[in-house]
């Protein structure tokens, strides 16, 4: 076997030339050259099918897993998605729930007070966005709004209206009221495509 | 070749969006109108109708949204408060206060995000 591969390296390389003209040199770096690109690429396919079991999605080309530090730039494959799936929309009765909870967690025992109810209405909003958010409702973005008012026997009347994609974005609304105040509070998700 | 957008066709500035709601409230409500319960369902209609027809007449790529809430003035607080949760760069929200009339509150919320 040994001779069978001395005389394969002697042989000539491309046919242009009748004698050993020194062309094996060549193509036996050529080998060397597919060899080392097959072993890297082995190695590519190994740490590629290991960080999408890692992280659930594949690499894109350019990042390797060695290259990265501190400052990591991820680069995300195309979903080729064009609208959320029917489980990840956002979902109103959902919403409603949890804004009806939190407004009677919250306002079930409030009066009217100028600077306290400032801090409510903030407050209310904040807290209805961090339970909104634990809905991990992907890529859609939130606007919240609310009002309280004093209840003095006055008329209020509040509206909304949308300009946006009715198939995936939605609004969630609900109206509380007790003796001393009154408070709306909407909720809008927006889908970011 | 170049197919980039311009910043300016792809941001909205609080200072077109002022205007253009400061002409729908007071074409509405501007100038002393006193609140009528039967008919301010038909001012905030206008007033979020023409807002949002000259929005889109921006024709940028956003998504809107329009709140009013019109109030009668007895005394009585009001209290308004807005969270987002959304791009900081490329979304924005503007409120205006009707403060010129003595009989009601008119405050008018427009949220644009971007697409």
């Amino acid at each position: 076997e040994r001779s069978r591969k001395r005389t394969h390296q002697r042989r000539l390389c491309c046919g242009c030339c009748d004698s050993d003209c020194g062309h094996v040199t060549l193509r036996r770096r050529r080998r060397a050259r597919r060899r080392r690109r097959r072993r890297t690429r082995r190695r590519r396919r190994r740490s590629d099918l290991a960080c999408q079991q890692e992280q659930g999605r594949k690499r894109t080309r350019g990042t390797r897993m060695s290259e990265r530090k501190d400052n990591i730039i991820e680069l995300w494959e195309a979903t080729y998605r064009m609208e959320p799936s029917k489980l990840e929309r956002f979902m109103p009765h959902q919403v409603n729930a949890i804004i009806k909870e939190a407004m009677q967690e919250l306002l079930a025992d409030a009066q009217w007070d100028g600077q306290g109810c400032q801090q409510l209405s903030q407050k209310l909003c904040r807290v209805v966005k961090e339970r909104v958010k634990q809905l991990h409702i992907p890529r859609y973005k939130l606007v919240l709004q609310s009002v309280i008012g004093q209840v003095k026997g006055q008329g209020a009347y509040v509206a909304s209206r949308c300009l946006w994609d009715t198939a995936t974005d939605n609004y969630a609304s609900y109206s509380f009221k007790n003796q001393s105040i009154f408070c709306t509070l909407m909720v809008f998700g927006l889908y970011l495509e | 070749m170049d197919d980039f957008q311009q910043p300016e066709e792809t941001t909205i500035s609080p200072e077109e969006v002022t205007v253009i709601v400061k002409d729908a409230v007071d074409s509405v409500v501007g100038g002393n109108v006193q609140y009528d319960h039967l008919r301010v369902g038909q001012w905030i209609n206008n007033i979020i109708e023409t807002s949002m027809k000259k929005l889109t007449a921006l024709n940028k790529p956003f998504k809107f949204v329009v709140t009013c809430i019109i109030m009668k003035k007895t005394g009585a607080g009001l209290h308004t408060a807005s969270s987002t949760h959304w791009d900081i760069t490329a979304d924005n929200l503007y409120c205006h206060k009707e403060e010129s009339n003595k009989y009601l509150y008119c405050i008018t919320t427009v949220y644009w995000t971007a697409l």
